[in-house]
């Protein structure tokens, strides 16, 4: 089992626990981590469940394909860490990956 | 404490800026000096008739569809509705729903509120937001705020579709006075010179791009449209339909009344008027007088001495209107008192307009529905009502 560690930007803190292989949107909708939307199932097509990545993770990831930073484009609330949750594979050296959901997915 | 100190530490809020005489249009100003003293007006004597049908005859309203609502551009929304880049929002009241846009840089667009895959409302909610994209609750398929399709979740399995090819339906449209007016009917040829430069003058001296919505309203009447518009046309009710609310802060007498282009302004002195009253230095001139447009073809904008009226009056059958209806403010309240004051407004204005104004229009409606009588009969105080139905006539018999 991998943690995985979300943050609400108001501080609330909630880990769950992922399977290598999935994605860290897929475990997160699983646990129902509060403001990820995920509205369109993984297809990187609505950019709802953005996330906020901290360091040393987001240097750590291989970085976002050209689509995934398009998607940031259209984006609101987005920062320089910004990354889509369903982009992200996990995998055992994410162990204790910590992220923060942003004010608002729209 | 020297003044720079108190400076920091007690900000002095800006000077709010006084609607003085000075700071309306020239052409507001020349008919505001136009009104003579109540004791001096004159209302004529006309005999002016329209037959029932024009309000109860589906087959009259198919017309007026036809040739006037799907031929001139039509105001959707108030500017100010969308005040910064990015922002959405749904208006159903035409009839077929409609998205209203800003994009990232600043150009509003209108759209058909339908997604490209199954013709689904992409945005449901009633209310303006910011967002940088919106996706359809249907299959997510992803639509930026200049229209593009952005997004198509599975696009593999979709080979023939070209997202380019699939943005959002886009309405004519154009932003100018404070609304953004659109053409209905996207196979009509775009004409928006009736959007004069005159009107446009007009309201961004009262304001209205650059307003506040401190609140607003939807009323679903049934009463053809032209019945909605009507009592906005004339004074002649105001002393009677209005008795135990505003009547008597407006006095029996006819306005001054200006057509520019299609549109009609009507200005009015209140009770108390007296010519000389406009001479008097930082004088709030919504005080002494009160404008009231007919925006051709289906809005009114009416003043207050501190807020301002604007009513979309949507046709979407020969007896049902949708009214959006906006309380506009110069900014924010930004102390209890005026929070009050516009609250209480609100409140009086959905008082007035809702069980007066509107009421009359849907009683009217149900009595000339009932065949008593073949023809409406206006008198010399609502003169202003048949001057529209000629504007509106030119278009249907074109």
């Amino acid at each position: 089992m991998v943690q995985l560690v979300f943050h609400t930007i108001d501080g609330a803190r909630q880990v769950v626990d992922a399977v290598p292989g999935e994605s860290v949107m897929a475990a997160a909708v699983r646990n129902r981590v509060a403001g990820i939307e995920a509205a369109c199932g993984g297809s990187m097509v609505c950019g709802t469940c953005h996330i906020y990545v901290s360091e040393p993770w987001f240097s750590a990831l291989p970085p976002a394909s050209e689509m995934e930073a398009e998607m940031h484009e259209y984006g609101v609330h987005v920062r320089p860490n910004s990354r889509l949750a369903c982009q992200i594979a996990v995998t055992p050296a994410l162990d204790g990956l910590t992220v923060t959901t942003p004010e608002a997915q729209r | 404490m020297d003044a720079a100190d108190q400076t920091r530490t007690k900000p002095t809020p800006a000077p709010r800026r006084i609607p003085t005489l000075d700071s309306l249009s020239a052409s507001q100003i020349a008919a505001i000096r136009s009104i003579p003293p109540h004791e001096e007006a004159r209302a004529p004597a006309i005999d002016a008739r329209r037959p029932v049908r024009i309000f109860v005859d589906p087959a009259h309203y198919a017309l007026e569809c036809r040739t006037l609502f799907n031929r001139v551009p039509v105001p959707v929304t108030l500017s100010t509705m969308l005040p910064e880049p990015k922002m959405f929002l749904a208006v159903d009241g035409y009839g077929p729903p409609l998205l209203v846009s800003r994009d990232a840089q600043g150009q509003a667009h209108v759209f058909l509120n339908a997604c490209r895959h199954k013709g689904s409302k992409v945005v449901e909610r009633c209310d303006a937001f910011k967002a940088g994209r919106i996706s359809c609750p249907y299959h997510a398929w992803t639509y930026a705020a200049d229209g593009a399709l952005i997004g198509i979740p599975r696009h593999e399995t979709f080979p023939t579709v070209d997202k380019a090819d699939h943005g959002l339906a886009e309405l004519a449209c154009l932003e100018a006075g404070g609304f953004i007016w659109a053409m209905l009917d996207r196979e009509a040829t775009p004409d928006f010179s009736g959007v004069t430069s005159e009107l446009v003058e007009d309201f961004t001296a009262l304001g209205l791009p650059t307003a506040h919505v401190f609140n607003r309203a939807t009323h679903n009447l049934d009463a053809n449209w032209k019945l909605v518009i009507e009592p906005f046309l004339e004074g002649y009710h105001v002393q009677r339909l209005h008795a135990a609310s505003i009547g008597d802060l407006f006095a029996d007498v006819p306005n001054a009344v200006d057509r520019l282009g299609p549109h009609i302004r009507q200005i009015s002195g209140k009770a108390n008027f007296e010519p000389a009253m406009l001479d008097l230095p930082d004088e709030n001139i919504h005080k002494t007088v009160t404008h009231a447009y007919l925006v051709f073809p289906n809005t009114i904008i009416v003043t207050s001495p501190y807020y301002i009226n604007v009513m979309i009056i949507m046709p979407n059958g020969v007896k049902r209107s949708t009214v959006e209806y906006f309380m506009l403010t110069p900014g924010p309240a930004d102390n209890p008192k005026a929070q009050d004051l516009y609250a209480k407004s609100f409140d009086l204005m959905q008082k007035v307009f809702g069980t007066e104004d509107f009421r009359a229009a849907c009683i009217s409606q149900t009595g000339l529905e009932s065949g008593a009588l073949t023809e409406v009969v206006y008198g010399g105080l609502e003169a202003q009502i048949p001057i529209f139905y000629e504007t509106v006539e030119r278009y249907l018999d074109a």
